[in-house]
Order: C-alpha cells, then sequence, then structure tokens
C-alpha cells in the first residue's frame, strides 16, 4: 500500500472571483488569499483548464497567468492539471493531438506532475456540452475509447489518469448495456493509464441505477479497475428531493466519506486525495458548513497513512 | 420540443442514434440553446448580443432564428471548442442568415458581424478560429472589417462598398467610422496599418 496525500483542486474559470483575473494575468485576489492561507495545509494543487475567452490554444497566452499562480504555492509543491479538452469519450474525429500539444507546451514550463480528465463525451462536431456526458457504454464504443486513450498517452509527455465520469441526472444521456464500472475498468486496464475515482461520480451512477441505501451505493466496487487507482477526487454534493447533485460547493456528503473509506482500503496504489472546489470567502477563509467534513477527510487520509 | 442535440448526433454520424431518445437529450439541446444565445457555448458573445437587429428580422421568418440556426448545416462549419480549423459561432450564424435575408436585411447582419467579431478581434487577434469572410482581412498590426454604411449589403467574396463603413482592431482597441471609397482603395493597397 502506499500512503495517500491530501491535496486540493480548484476550477479556474477566467474572470470569476474563484478563477483567474484576466486584468492581472494571474490568480484573482480571491484565490491568491486562500492560497496564501491553506498552501501549505494541503500536499498538492491541481487546477482545472478553462479556456481564455477566445484565445488560441497557445502556451504563452496562458503561462504568465499560470506562472503567478505558482509563485503563491509553496515551494517545491507538485501541481497537476485538470484537462477539459481531451475528450475521451468522443466517437466522432476529434483535434486530440492539438490538445495533447498545447498541454506538452504547459507542462515544459511548469512541470506538471500528471494531468487528468473525466472520460467523458465534452464536445460533439466542435459544440461542448453542457456536462461531460458519459461515454456510450457498449462494445464499439469501448474499442474507441481505448484507443483514443492509449493514442493520447502516447502523445503526452506525462501521465495521463483517467477519471470515471459522471452521470448528471438532469444531462441524462446514457445508452448501451454496459455497466459503467465495467466499461471504465476494461477502458484504463487495456489503455495501461492510470485512474482517478471521483466518489460523488460513481454516487451519482449508482443512484441513477436506483441505489439508495447503502448497501447498493457502495456495491460493485470490484468491478472499477482498483490495482490501476492513483487518485480520488471528492468534489460538494447535495441530495434534493431524491436527486443527488454534484455541486462542488465543497460540502462533502457522509456517503462521500464512508466510499473514500472503503476506497482506501481496497486501492493498493492510491496516493493522492483531492479536496476539489472548497468555497472560500474574499479573505481566502473556507466556508464553516465545509469544515467538518474537510476534517474528517484530512483523518480518513491520515489514518491511511 | 429543441432538436439541437439530435441534429448534432445526426450529423456526426458517429453515435448511436438511440442517443436522440435519452432522457436527457432535451435537456441537453435547451442548454445549447441557450449558450448559443449568451455566448457560453463559444466563450464570446452570445448571438442575443451580437445580432439584436438579425435576430429581430429573422424571426419575421422563423420562429426561432437561433434554434434554426444550430440545426442548419451552416452551423456544421463552426468550431467553438477551437482546437479545430473551423470558424466562429457568429460568422457560421452569418453564414445561415445570409440563407433568410437579403438587402437592407443582409446588410444589417452583415454589420453585426463586422462589429461583433471586430470586438473579439481587438481582444485575441490570434483567436481559436479562422475568419474567412472577405469582410474581415488581416493586418500587419491588426484586422480590418468593411461593410457598406449606406444600407446595402456587399458582396462577400470581394467586398465593394459605394460607402465604405470600417472596423479596425488593434491591441485592444475598436475604432469605427465611415471613410471614403477612394481612401479604401488607397488603404488596401498598403501592406500595413490602416
Amino acid at each position: 500500500m502506499t500512503t495517500p496525500r491530501l491535496g486540493v483542486g480548484l476550477d479556474m474559470p477566467w474572470g470569476h472571483e474563484i478563477g483567474w483575473s484576466v486584468n492581472d494575468d494571474g490568480p484573482s485576489d480571491r484565490v491568491h488569499c486562500f492560497l496564501n492561507r491553506y498552501g501549505g495545509a494541503f500536499d498538492y494543487f491541481v487546477f482545472s483548464f478553462q479556456p481564455r475567452g477566445s484565445s488560441a490554444y497557445d502556451a504563452s497566452a496562458y503561462l504568465p497567468a499560470y506562472e503567478r499562480l505558482i509563485a503563491c504555492l509553496p515551494s517545491e509543491m507538485p501541481i497537476a492539471l485538470h484537462q477539459t479538452t481531451f475528450n475521451m469519450g468522443a466517437l466522432d474525429p476529434y483535434p486530440r493531438h492539438a490538445a495533447a500539444a498545447f498541454t506538452n507546451d504547459l507542462h515544459a514550463a511548469l512541470g506538471f506532475a500528471w494531468t487528468v480528465e473525466d472520460l467523458g463525451i465534452w464536445s460533439v462536431g466542435g459544440v461542448p456540452m453542457p456536462y461531460p456526458l458519459p461515454p456510450v457504454l457498449d462494445e464499439s464504443s469501448l474499442t474507441t475509447v481505448t484507443a483514443s486513450i492509449r493514442d493520447l498517452q502516447a502523445q503526452l509527455d506525462l501521465p495521463l489518469h483517467v477519471e470515471f465520469p459522471g452521470f448528471h441526472d438532469k444531462y441524462a444521456v446514457v445508452y448501451g448495456e454496459m455497466h459503467a464500472y465495467d466499461f471504465f475498468r476494461l477502458a484504463v486496464v487495456e489503455s495501461g493509464v492510470d485512474a482517478t475515482l471521483d466518489v460523488a461520480h460513481l454516487l451519482t451512477y449508482q443512484w441513477m441505477l436506483g441505489a439508495r441505501a447503502s448497501a447498493d451505493l457502495y456495491a460493485d466496487l470490484e468491478r472499477l479497475p482498483l490495482d490501476s487507482v492513483t487518485e480520488l477526487h471528492l468534489s460538494g454534493c447535495s441530495v434534493v428531493h431524491d436527486r443527488i447533485l454534484d455541486l462542488h460547493h465543497g460540502i462533502l456528503l457522509e456517503q462521500q466519506l464512508e466510499l473514500t473509506a472503503r476506497l482506501l482500503q481496497i486501492c493498493p496504489r492510491l496516493s493522492y486525495v483531492t479536496y476539489e472546489d472548497p468555497r472560500f470567502d474574499a479573505a481566502g477563509t473556507i466556508i464553516r458548513k465545509s469544515e467538518p467534513g474537510l476534517q474528517a477527510l484530512r483523518e480518513l487520509v491520515a489514518g491511511a497513512a | 420540443m429543441s432538436n439541437v442535440f439530435a441534429k448534432l448526433i445526426a450529423t456526426s454520424g458517429a453515435y448511436p442514434a438511440a442517443l436522440r431518445e435519452s432522457a436527457g437529450a432535451e435537456a441537453v439541446s435547451a442548454a445549447l440553446l441557450a449558450g448559443a444565445r449568451t455566448g457560453r457555448l463559444a466563450n464570446g458573445p452570445g448571438l442575443a448580443s451580437a445580432f439584436p437587429e438579425t435576430l429581430a428580422l429573422a424571426r419575421w421568418r422563423t420562429c426561432d432564428p437561433v434554434e434554426m440556426f444550430m440545426t442548419s448545416d451552416e452551423r456544421t462549419g463552426a468550431d467553438c471548442v477551437g482546437l479545430g480549423s473551423g470558424i466562429s459561432l457568429a460568422e457560421a450564424f452569418y453564414l445561415w442568415a445570409r440563407t433568410v435575408l437579403d438587402g437592407p436585411e443582409l446588410a444589417m447582419a452583415q454589420y453585426e458581424l463586422a462589429a461583433s467579431l471586430s470586438k473579439t478581434l481587438a481582444l485575441y487577434p490570434d483567436p481559436s478560429f479562422d475568419v474567412r469572410s472577405a469582410i474581415f482581412s488581416r493586418r500587419s498590426n491588426g484586422w480590418l472589417a468593411v461593410v457598406d454604411g449606406s444600407g446595402a449589403p456587399v458582396d462577400d467574396e470581394d467586398p465593394q462598398p459605394k460607402n465604405p463603413y470600417l472596423f479596425f482592431s488593434m491591441a485592444g482597441v475598436l475604432r469605427r467610422g465611415a471613410i471614403t471609397a477612394a481612401a479604401l482603395r488607397t488603404l488596401r493597397a498598403q501592406s500595413g496599418a490602416p
């Protein structure tokens, strides 16, 4: 068993309070305060790629801002890039080589520890989906998707982690007879990459299948590629009117913590547990409602070490 | 019922047709339409703010111009992701508008395309999309767009306006105004700045 570390991840849209400042070409004041306050409380940092308006995918348009963000982090802190442009679940032709080249250029300058993206359909025919759709769950799709992952990893100069996709209840475009855990395991194992399990995404899938009781929500874990899992993601969720909502609001559900505890036991290579998208105020202080869940997560990870 | 998602799936030819019948397909279509109107879809100005007059004019001919455009063949030329080699959503919308408008109405669509895309090009002189309309030309120090200020549409392949109205985008600044046809000829003869 490896010793897991606790990191923090931020989605970073341009021009948002929690994001990039267009005027300063760096992290927003709020993010700056957050990193000053909590940077040392986490072992690594992950940020999600967001396109900068209509700017071309040219590293020079992004690097000044990225470098200012890294200057806010503790020296030598590992950083990873959560990509949003690989579109690994897509079946139609997609210029993935351009996304790989762009990622490699960023990596050459910043030295990411890895890059990760949900195994989803992020766009179709040049049109981005409102939420990444899960891949088509059949054998033909599995063949295409596995080849896409393998090709992408071959083009990248850094490790690729493939993340189990979310199953959004509103945008439930789900088709195919395969169990999503089986599809994901086969895609990961056959392409030889490391896997990331987003705990909320696992719950949204089981919820979509009708699970509500603990025994059902935590079922079928053996169908996941447990030996390939190196990373977990936890973002805030809520259950509202019998819907489970992956809101990314920083407040963790009990079920997320329970599932994390179980995964920490059964994933022998699990090395990174990423707390995603905490909410924090203008002074950079994490909101009070998030604290119990974050503390419980911290103790889980420390206990597994 | 919106067919935007169904059209995307059908056009790609790579996905099972049954995906169009999925429970969430209608919600995806609605979100894509909203994204096209507001700009969320393509990280730029939405069609509602970029083409307010064109949309109002096209509404006389179609019940929902944005949906008609989003399910049209003209839409397929746009690359909203920006990694491929497509045109902007705004230019694709203009190409669709050209199929339903003519005369002064088409001139309005040309004007709104020139105004909105010039704003984008002022901020992003090296954009993530191609600019193919001959209304636009790249200069050594920015972008030039020329339409006719008198309400007559210009030829998309070879714009020769009688009353040129010019947009010039450079380093975050957009300048616009009428110039004479002779001045435009001189300008075009120069390789550098207008």
